[in-house]
């Protein structure tokens, strides 16, 4: 019963990407905490693209494993994702690269996409629950 | 948990910038003030902000996600603007800036500007504090159905 939970693909790639969401969200919070510290550097997330090129890459180090050619890889857990700090240039003369206008920006998209995965999570949720009930 | 520390960064971004709001209202009740317990006029005052970075985060060199705090309060070490009025208790009485009186760098127009500034990144903490609380009551709508 349990492998319900553990082994599908679904189940796995929402629960990772809403902690990589959540991240994210803790990372623009610190931005925005942080714009008028001098020298501070903006901290960014990186996920879905580690997750697209792991997709789109057959040879990338993170192989997917497979046991049927049409499965979805189930090592897909092992894309976790990853604070970077952006070290390019800054446009203040205080050292500090944080834009507040694309940090809101970034939140909202944020706050969305996270909004749409705990969204899709509830509807499997719900198909498991159909199941359960026998369609009743 | 993550996601009350998201609260805590946001909360900590609240509390520096409500902190710079309480220098900039306190330098621009003393930009006249000629007399302070230390001697002398007053001195404008300011925050000087940091990332927080707890010990552990230090030793493991990593990056961290803990908001901003106030390193410490310095006070401006920019010369005193000079005014004439050799009728004022606390002119200079000798020497060749006699009948002057030592007045606070208070710049005005500069603390007007600080304050917009304070503001503004107050209302950005705000809105990231929303955005975290209605991603935690969407988070709490998961198999509800």
């Amino acid at each position: 019963m349990m492998k319900i939970f553990q082994e599908d693909p679904t189940f796995r790639l929402l629960n990772n990407s809403l902690k990589a969401a959540s991240l994210r969200h803790n990372a623009i919070s610190n931005n925005i905490a942080n714009v008028n510290t001098p020298n501070y550097k903006r901290l960014l997330v990186s996920f879905e693209d580690q997750l697209r090129n792991c997709l789109m890459n057959e040879k990338s180090p993170v192989k997917l494993r497979r046991t049927h050619p049409r499965h979805i890889g189930s090592e897909m857990e092992i894309i976790q994702p990853q604070v970077i700090q952006d070290n390019s240039t800054s446009l203040r003369t205080d050292g500090n690269n944080v834009d507040i206008d694309m940090e809101v920006a970034l939140l909202n998209e944020n706050t969305m996409r996270y909004n749409t995965l705990a969204q899709t999570m509830s509807k499997k949720m719900s198909l498991l629950n159909s199941v359960i009930k026998g369609g009743r | 948990m993550s996601l009350f520390n998201t609260f805590k960064i946001s909360a900590s971004g609240l509390a520096a910038e409500r902190l710079r709001m309480d220098l900039i209202a306190d330098n621009i009740a003393n930009a006249e003030t000629t007399r302070t317990a230390q001697g002398g006029p007053y001195r404008r005052k300011l925050a000087i902000f940091t990332p927080y970075r707890s010990f552990e985060n230090v030793l493991r060199g990593e990056l961290s996600l803990q908001g901003v705090k106030v390193e410490k309060i310095v006070e401006d070490k920019s010369p005193f603007k000079l005014v004439y009025d050799p009728d004022h208790p606390d002119a200079i009485p000798t020497g060749p800036q006699q009948g002057y009186v030592q007045m606070p760098n208070v710049n005005i127009v500069e603390e007007m500007v600080d304050m917009i500034s304070a503001t503004r990144a107050y209302e950005a903490n705000v809105t990231a504090l929303n955005a975290a609380k209605s991603m935690a009551l969407k988070a709490l709508e998961i198999g509800r159905g």
